[in-house]
């Protein structure tokens, strides 16, 4: 299994990384939509984690890109957020999952292996 | 000898070069945490994790541990997480040095590094003899002094604890967040019925935030009593709850707000995405035309009335 | 005679060294806390279901035809905000194309307040959740001051921030603003500086403009407030709209505060030359004159002058490199240490760049 991480915060990236690690050792991080965008069109991922989803309400067309890894890929956000229409928004972005923060681990790792 | 002119100059380049030290080593920290977590940060948080999650054995600390960026890891960790055993988050800090590490912090110069780092141990429910502020309007005394309720299992204590201050809207739903982590199955309803009005207060900030249907009938007799004081924290809870405002006991309670308070919670109900109709028929009794011409048109505008035809744009 | 005059002179320019001092020191100290005001923002959790917590804010933009701006408005680190851009639609195809682009279909426009002269031609949202957060607003008004009218105009937040051209915002920015003004609720105006570049003569621009009159700023503002005095265009005066309402909402007894912490940059200002400036080039002018012509005693005051104004310039370099975040510059430590250095130079080099 291949897995992407974007998160702005580094501590975060790590933390993510961590949680994941018993899934699979194959994880690229990265900190910024230009970095998600550019590994999506590199590489074919099964998973692709977000904590906050500003990237999918600036008009960029992210989820394009993302899909363009392989229809398989699951994009799972991550936020603290839970106004309806916000999370709504995120879903018609083109989102697979939305999981509000704080998540279980285990919770976590059953979303990712599901297929 | 020295003249009294070179005296002067002398101490202020004193003082200065002091300050010009501390910003340098501020920034030679700052590197040293960046650096310390690109080399050791992903290896780190998968002991943490296999510690906290997969009953792997207790990570040995590092000869060289960088505390600052370990302590921002851990607390990542917290935030994003739950399911965890906090006594494990507990003897993880011991075994790290992270308690003592922030025992010294929280015991820091100025009130702000205080309040950074006590917030940390809060967040992260490492256990730390924090001095609260037993004053202050600040926020992060409050904010303090809310998340300290976070420590306190019982809900009706923990209400009694944040009733003592004048808490502000966004302390008081600190506390609540941080309270439904760790107790996600908290009860605020005993609260609602609460003689004081601080603590219905923090259980109005809980209904807004959880949005709790069971507090329903609790939040409509409040709006329906008219308290002054809890009036804009009853009116907004309601919205929260998504119920409906064409009521006589909404429209009384919104006649008691001024004028720009009332503009402000009609602003409020567009955005919550409340019909036209709804907010035209509780604007029914708006004294102020202007105001009632202007809610009534900014919810139309918000919501696209779908029986005009859509003009398209013209490129 | 000469020697009183002398001794005057000496006296005020040694003053003018410790002034500069204690401003520097205020500047250190201010630093300080707003970095631990960024942090503390940093940590506050935010789930925009609570409007009274988290108060809403409608970024009023002066659309410049950038579409790289407007995404970095749309994806800000804060939940409950809106971007309401006014352009000339039958002017901007840049604006037609954002139109498109975000799915936005026109919609009837709120009743304009009596109090603002200017009002829109049409208005667009979008009809994609996704996209809720924009709106566009089409007029024909051609001067910043009244574009932002027509956007205060429409606004669905109580709490307003104008962007100007050429500002960028820095994801932050609305986090650590709104933190601020949720700590001081009796503060209508919160300013925050915009740096200029991240060259050498940005950041001289950035560490002597803190004290002078040359800093870009934003302003957090209540739009209620804004509307009572006549809106953006109200104020006559010199500089730009958000300078003229601060100092127009001040003069009306509205409390400011200042947060020392940039929150964002704008390339394209040009900085102007303060009285620091002066005073600096100033005291450097008497450190010279003392070297050339005075006595022992005088060389060594000239000479400590001079290392305590390379010390306060080195303090502020190093301060503002400490807590510069956005704009992803890697200033190198030459860079740092020159800067006090270039510090005589700043005037000439903002003529030059003024000219240029």
């Amino acid at each position: 299994m291949k897995i992407l991480i974007l998160a702005v915060r580094p501590t975060d990236r790590y933390a993510l990384q961590g949680l994941v690690a018993p899934l699979c050792r194959d994880v690229v991080v990265t900190d910024s939509v230009a970095g998600l965008e550019r590994m999506c069109l590199r590489h074919r991922f099964d998973a692709v984690i977000s904590v906050g989803f500003e990237w999918l309400t600036s008009g960029r067309d992210t989820a394009v890109a993302v899909r363009r890894g392989g229809r398989d890929c699951r994009v799972l956000v991550l936020s603290e957020a839970c106004h309806e229409q916000a999370v709504l928004g995120v879903v018609e972005g083109g989102v697979g999952q939305y999981l509000s923060l704080p998540v279980e681990a285990h919770r976590l790792r059953r979303k990712l292996c599901r297929r | 000898m020295i003249t009294f002119v070179e005296s002067i100059l002398l101490l202020v380049g004193c003082a200065l070069a002091v300050f010009v030290w501390q910003e340098l080593m501020w920034d030679v920290r700052r590197r040293a945490r960046r650096q310390w977590l690109s080399r050791h940060g992903s290896g780190c948080a998968s002991h943490i994790c296999g510690y906290l999650f997969d009953d792997a054995p207790i990570p040995l600390p590092e000869t060289e541990c960088n505390h600052e960026a370990l302590l921002e890891l851990l607390h990542s960790v917290c935030t994003l997480t739950s399911g965890y055993d906090p006594r494990r988050v507990a003897l993880l800090s011991r075994r790290m040095g992270l308690d003592d590490y922030l025992q010294r912090r929280t015991r820091g110069r100025t009130r702000c590094t205080r309040a950074v780092y006590s917030l940390l141990a809060l967040q992260t429910g490492i256990d730390v003899d924090l001095r609260l502020p037993a004053t202050g309007d600040d926020l992060a005394s409050q904010t303090l002094f809310a998340l300290s309720a976070t420590r306190l299992d019982d809900t009706d204590a923990a209400v009694r604890h944040l009733a003592a201050r004048n808490l502000s809207p966004t302390s008081a739903a600190m506390a609540v967040e941080m309270r439904s982590r760790r107790y996600p199955l908290s009860d605020y309803s005993e609260a609602l019925h609460s003689a004081d009005t601080m603590a219905v207060r923090i259980g109005l900030a809980a209904v807004r935030r959880t949005a709790n249907p069971e507090m329903t009938f609790e939040v409509i007799r409040l709006v329906d009593t008219c308290n002054d004081e809890l009036l804009e924290d009853s009116l907004y809870a309601l919205v929260a709850l998504r119920l409906s405002v064409v009521r006589q006991s909404v429209a009384r309670a919104v006649a008691h707000l001024g004028e720009i308070r009332r503009t402000r919670f009609y602003r409020h109900l567009v955005v919550e995405g409340y019909s036209s109709q709804a907010i035209e028929l509780l604007c029914r009794n708006e004294p102020s035309a202007a105001i009632r011409d202007y809610a009534i048109s900014l919810g139309e505008s918000h919501k696209r009335r779908l029986d005009q035809p859509q003009k398209q744009t013209v490129l | 005679m000469m020697f009183l005059l002398m001794w005057l002179y000496v006296t005020a320019v040694t003053m003018l060294a410790v002034a500069v001092t204690v401003a520097c020191v205020a500047r250190h100290v201010v630093l300080m806390r707003d970095g631990c005001t960024r942090r503390l923002a940093g940590l506050w959790t935010l789930t925009g279901c609570d409007a009274l917590a988290e108060p809403g804010v409608s970024l009023l933009v002066d659309y410049d035809g950038n579409e790289q701006t407007l995404e970095e408005l749309l994806s800000l680190d804060y939940l409950r905000y809106e971007v309401v851009v006014v352009g000339n639609l039958a002017v901007d195809h840049s604006l037609a194309r954002v139109v498109e682009r975000y799915s936005m279909v026109e919609v009837g426009a709120p009743v304009v307040d009596e109090r603002l002269s200017n009002s829109p031609r049409r208005l667009y949202r979008s009809r994609r959740r996704s996209y809720r957060r924009l709106v566009v607003v089409d007029s024909a008004a051609e001067h910043t001051a009244e574009r932002l009218d027509c956007a205060l105009a429409v606004r669905s937040y109580d709490r307003v921030l104008a962007v100007e051209r050429g500002v960028r915002l820095s994801p932050e920015a609305l986090r650590v603003m709104v933190w601020r003004a949720c700590e001081s609720p009796d503060t209508e105006v919160i300013t925050a500086p915009v740096m200029t570049d991240d060259s050498v003569m940005g950041a001289v621009s950035e560490v002597w403009g803190f004290f002078g009159r040359c800093r870009t700023e934003v302003a957090l503002m209540d739009g209620d407030t804004v509307v009572a005095v006549g809106g953006f265009s109200a104020p006559r005066g010199r500089g730009g709209a958000t300078r003229r309402i601060v100092k127009r909402l001040r003069r009306a007894g509205c409390l400011r505060l200042r947060l020392g912490v940039a929150v964002g940059r704008n390339p394209k200002a040009v900085p102007r030359v303060g009285l620091v400036d002066f005073a600096v080039c100033h005291l450097l002018g008497y450190g010279a004159v003392l070297l050339w012509f005075g006595d022992h005693t005088m060389r060594r005051v000239a000479v400590l002058c001079l290392v305590i104004l390379w010390l306060t310039g080195l303090m502020a370099a190093v301060g503002s490199r400490a807590f510069r975040r956005y704009s992803g510059s890697r200033r190198s430590w030459w860079q740092t240490i020159a800067v006090p250095l270039a510090v005589p130079f700043r005037i000439f080099l903002v003529r030059h760049r003024k000219n240029a």
